[in-house]
């Protein structure tokens, strides 16, 4: 409770007002936490008047490293809890000599035996060794089995490493976020793209995070290949619905990514060499048992054999990308560690007259406190950069650059309050964003441009939750909470104001840190689980989130130029309410997983743009935007299944998104241009013994709206479409096979290098997948253009074999 | 420079292939079509074309509205555009007609019954003639690396507004950028200096022009002022045709020209300039 202060920090620069409602309703989460705290407490000393806490770290045997959500069970009470981001647990139990059982998947489950008599007085690391044979895996995994049953998290994905390196992928490159793509109501924006769609949102709706830095654009090469270098990550949660009151700041979404931290005992490293890029991470101890590092590098490399190439103009062409990504972890003792993580990554693309560079930087640093066997804190700061530069050289009257960056420096405070039946959360987040939208300027003595500068826009977003997971019998789990969040326009910089025509009307300047314009929200989070039998549970959730950021992008699949920008006074925060049911239900000793997930969202302050908007280097980008509603509804329904030799998923979901938009499609309904009625991934992976395994998935999904030509016209002899209605028509059905075929050196403790071979094919039966239609005039034998038109579909990938080798030392 | 890099982005982007679809496509009723010019100078000639629209795949000529009562008007003078006797459909100002500057016309049609209810329908539009240009000169030359022709513009610039700017370019006096998506535009609002000191407008090959290039064949350009309206049409249409690629298009969308009455197409109106120069620097 003694949390007042940096509350009051962070919100200093708001007007009075507005800083007394907000004061007013942090006061009352802060009194709601005392009496949740005071509850709880007197439940926790009643359980430890019969008993005693046995606190621990839960750690991989072979790195050091931390395991996230490990299962800690007494194997007399069946009492248990999961380990935290740091491994942690604390766990009440009778005294007396006990058995607790550690299990987490991928690895051999550990009994510990202990005895206790008095009150704290064992502090326990337990080392778990991973399974040798780490093809048996379930490749989603909740944790254990049957925990699936009674977790309300409501579609919640949680994925490992060693998961995602089993799934067949694009040129045989490791991708997290192409797994993510396999999960029920998540689809990519366009056929290979990193971009993607949940529960019908648009790609801006979904917030990625790497180490708690927000990454905002994760894809390289134009989004065909995602930022995250799978050697460096340590598991992957992607919550589609009911997000924890701790996240929140976009709709449909949070992929949270969590780097691997250093081996802190022994020296090792992994690599492997692709078709498209290398990659080598090296981890290992700077101070044996306590200070660990982690640094791991990818980069492509098809522009080496650019200059073999016969033409100057290829030869002096550039093309390549990479990642860097680096992690320091110390532990001062078990109450104390400090972590601190970096990205950065960089597209360069350069021909003769253009040249062009994307990057990604993001640092974190996070200390983590233990306050008692119940009680920690994270205290995390970060600082993100992403932005791109171009540069044309075509003559001394337009030789430019242009530039646009935005920047974030954050900072969190996440308290954690860990009894037997109740969990509490509460904390404080707040971040500065700097927006540089677009900045051109010519060079050279006879430069026509001279310099071109959007106007720069800083904001200050802020939230503080509370969230309590409640454990009130053994049959039912609730979680409730509520985020208050708010965002805060600040100059300098100059705001127009629009007429009903969206035409700019006025201009008022606002001088350096004067809050403009600010927006508050309330989100209540809540959800059950209640346990109907030993096999079956039922769940229900429902969360409001508002997103005070948004992207501007005029294409649907995204690129690396699209525009990042604020809610101001000329654009509302969006807004969602989602309401989730669930029916859960496990068979075969919980060896099949089957769910069944119905959900409608209801959106308010949609945004989408009139046709035809001019969004780069545009003053005027708020008069092409453009407001209205949406919704999004839909059954996900998932049996996953574990055999041993044989696991994965199957999954299908029916959904519908649309929009109403005034001043698009006559300000008629129209579907999202997300929408996929039908969504159906098939995963499977079997083992074919200790050295082989096969693994395989097919994917089908209805095709994307799109909008055809319904009747024809010449001007300026041209001739031109004349369109249908927003989306009313549809792209071709998609859908395609992937296969890879995994072979393992022979297991030898003796050896130090140990290698695969990774075999794969990406649309196996080369399915010519619809990327885009297009109507192109034909031409006479003279190269004259005729009347006639043709469609044409334009499709990516046809059937694509790579091969990598893959290795660790 | 938004263009090139766009273009760049294209080029870049993973190859992609291409096979022939059948689309049974949604059919919507006729509606006239206007393609009207108005310019400062006799050649080009004014003219205002009036034809129907037709089925995507219909794949023909478009049918010519004829018998049609076309004018043009500045506000002070009406001037009645008559119907060439061997071109249907062309209504062609009278000899000798030209547009004022900084002047703002009225096209009016009658006489069309475009949606055929037996009822002759109203349209018009209006479009704002520039100011003239002060366009210098050009030069022309050769980028060995990429094999590309370039034509350099010079002009000098007003930048106390916005000016919009079409350009087109004829070789030994035949037209090569005979169509709209031929044509380039730009706009000058990124411009600081007073003088334009040969900004690359055009890049052509061989290929392109569909004949052979030799040093000393004259190259005219065809430099337009127009108006914001066109130029904000233009965009459409070139988003238009690039539409169909996720990454670089938004939604496919109607271009909205300026004629009343459900009618498509656009009426403008724009100052012309011809400048001419030589090949040279060629590869021979």
């Amino acid at each position: 409770m003694e949390r007042k202060k940096p509350q009051t920090k962070l919100f200093k620069t708001m007007d009075a007002t507005k800083r007394v409602i907000l004061r007013i309703a942090l006061l009352l989460a802060l009194v709601l936490t005392n009496e949740i705290a005071s509850a709880t407490n007197t439940n926790t000393n009643t359980n430890a008047a019969s008993g005693n806490i046995l606190k621990g770290n839960v750690i991989d045997a072979e790195t050091g490293e931390p395991l996230i959500g490990a299962t800690v069970v007494d194997q007399t009470t069946k009492q248990g809890t999961v380990t935290d981001i740091n491994g942690d647990f604390a766990v009440t139990v009778p005294s007396g000599v006990r058995t607790l059982v550690i299990s987490y998947l991928g690895y051999e489950t550990q009994e510990f035996i202990y005895a206790l008599r008095g009150e704290n007085d064992r502090n326990v690391e337990i080392q778990l060794h991973p399974i040798a044979e780490n093809l048996h895996e379930v490749l989603v995994s909740t944790t254990r089995k049957g925990a699936n049953l009674m977790s309300n998290e409501m579609g919640m994905q949680k994925l490992e490493s060693k998961t995602i390196k089993a799934i067949p992928v694009l040129m045989g490159e490791t991708d997290v976020i192409k797994v993510i793509q396999l999960m029920p109501g998540v689809q990519p924006a366009s056929e290979g793209s990193t971009g993607y769609s949940v529960r019908g949102g648009n790609p801006d709706q979904n917030l990625v995070l790497l180490d708690g830095a927000t990454i905002y654009n994760a894809g390289h090469i134009l989004g065909f290949f995602s930022v995250f270098n799978n050697d460096a990550v340590n598991d992957v949660k992607l919550y589609k619905g009911d997000m924890p009151a701790s996240m929140g700041g976009r709709l449909a979404s949070v992929l949270d990514v969590e780097m691997r931290c250093g081996d802190n005992r022994k020296f090792h490293g992994e690599g492997g060499i692709g078709l498209i890029s290398s990659r080598l991470t090296l981890e290992g101890p700077i101070h044996k048992g306590t200070t660990s590092f982690l640094v791991s590098g990818r980069r492509t490399y098809f522009d080496l054999f650019l200059p073999l190439s016969g033409q100057e103009s290829v030869r002096k062409s550039d093309l390549h990308f990479y990642d860097l990504n680096g992690k320091i972890t110390h532990v001062f003792n078990q109450r104390n560690r400090l972590f601190f993580s970096s990205y950065m990554g960089k597209d360069v693309m350069a021909m003769t007259s253009a040249s062009m560079e994307f990057s990604n930087k993001a640092l974190s640093l996070r200390y983590s406190h233990l306050f008692n066997d119940v009680s920690y804190v994270n205290i995390t700061a970060l600082a993100v950069k992403n932005g791109y530069l171009l540069e044309t050289s075509q003559d001394e009257a337009t030789t430019a650059f242009w530039e646009s960056n935005i920047n974030d420096y954050g900072l969190k405070i996440d308290m954690t309050h860990a009894y037997e039946t109740c969990k509490l959360d509460y904390g404080i987040s707040s971040t500065y964003h700097k927006f540089e939208p677009g900045t051109a300027e010519g060079k050279g003595e006879h430069a026509l441009i001279g310099k071109f500068e959007m106007p720069k826009n800083y904001a200050l977003e802020n939230a503080a939750y509370i969230n309590c997971s409640n454990e009130i019998s053994e049959r039912l789990k609730i979680r409730y909470g509520v985020r208050f969040s708010s965002s805060h326009n600040m100059g300098r910089t100059t705001v127009f104001s629009y007429d009903e025509n969206y035409k700019v009307c006025d201009s008022t300047e606002y001088g350096k840190n004067k809050v403009y314009k600010s927006y508050f929200g309330v989100e209540p989070r809540f959800s059950a689980a209640l346990k109907v039998n030993e096999a079956t549970s039922v769940k229900a959730s429902y969360s409001r989130a508002y997103q005070y950021m948004q992207q501007a992008s005029c294409s649907t699949s995204g690129s690396p130029m699209d525009i990042w920008f604020m809610s101001s006074p000329n654009v509302k925060p969006q807004r969602v309410d989602q309401f989730s049911l669930g029916w859960f239900h496990n068979f075969h000793n919980d060896d099949i997983e089957l769910s069944v997930e119905g959900f409608y969202k209801e959106m308010r302050n949609t945004i989408d743009f009139k046709d035809h908007p001019q969004i780069q280097l545009n003053k005027f980008l708020e008069g092409e935007l453009r407001f209205g509603s949406s919704r999004a509804y839909g059954i996900e329904t998932m049996a996953k299944f574990n055999f041993g030799n044989l696991n994965g998923w199957v999954n299908y979901t029916l959904s519908r998104a649309d929009r109403r938009i005034i001043g698009v499609n006559n300000d008629k309904r129209y579907l999202s241009p997300y929408n996929h009625s039908h969504d159906c991934n098939v995963v499977a992976n079997y083992s074919l013994g200790r050295r082989c395994s096969f693994s395989a998935n097919w994917v089908f999904t209805s095709g994307a709206p799109t909008t055809y030509p319904v009747a024809r016209y010449e001007v300026g002899n041209t001739v031109l479409p004349f369109y249908s209605d927003r989306n009313k028509d549809q792209f071709p059905h998609y859908h395609r096979l992937d296969l890879s075929f995994t072979l393992a050196n022979k297991k030898n403790p003796t050896r130090k290098w140990n290698g695969e071979w990774v075999f794969s094919i990406y649309n196996v039966y080369s399915h010519h997948n619809t990327w885009a239609v297009q109507f192109a005039r034909q031409e006479d034998d003279n190269h004259v253009a005729t009347q006639e038109v043709k469609a044409e579909k334009v499709y990516l990938f046809p059937i694509i074999p790579s091969v990598s080798y893959n290795f660790k030392f | 420079m938004k263009n090139i890099i766009i273009a760049t982005l294209a080029t870049l982007a993973l190859t992609s292939c291409t096979e022939d679809m059948d689309l049974n496509l949604k059919s919507a009723k006729q509606r006239l079509v206007v393609d009207g010019h108005l310019y400062d100078v006799v050649t080009p000639e004014n003219y205002v074309r009036l034809t129907m629209s037709a089925e995507y795949f219909s794949n023909k000529e478009p049918e010519p509205v004829s018998m049609a009562r076309v004018s043009v008007s500045d506000g002070v003078k009406e001037t009645v555009f008559e119907e060439d006797t061997e071109r249907k459909g062309y209504y062609i100002a009278p000899e000798g007609f030209r547009a004022l500057n900084d002047c703002i016309y009225t096209l009016t049609i009658t006489d069309v019954d475009a949606d055929a209810d037996g009822v002759s329908d109203l349209f018009t539009a209006q479009s704002y003639m520039p100011k003239a240009a002060k366009a210098d000169s050009i030069s022309c030359y050769y980028d060995r690396i990429q094999e590309l022709y370039g034509i350099r513009f010079y002009s000098y610039e007003d930048t106390s507004e916005a000016n919009y700017y079409m350009f087109g370019f004829s070789l030994c006096d035949s037209l090569v950028t005979d169509t709209y998506m031929e044509l380039a535009v730009q706009s000058d609002e990124w411009f600081t200096t007073d003088y334009c000191w040969g900004a690359t407008v055009y890049m052509f090959n061989e290929d392109y022009v569909n004949r052979p290039i030799h040093n000393g064949d004259k190259l005219t350009m065809h430099a337009y002022s127009i108006n914001k309206e066109f130029y904000d049409y233009f965009l459409a249409m070139q988003d238009i045709y690039s539409g169909g690629n996720p990454m670089f298009s938004s939604a496919p969308a109607n271009a909205q020209g300026n004629i009343s009455g459900g009618a498509l197409g656009i009426f403008t109106t724009m100052v012309s300039v011809d400048l001419s120069c030589q090949i040279e620097g060629g590869p021979q």
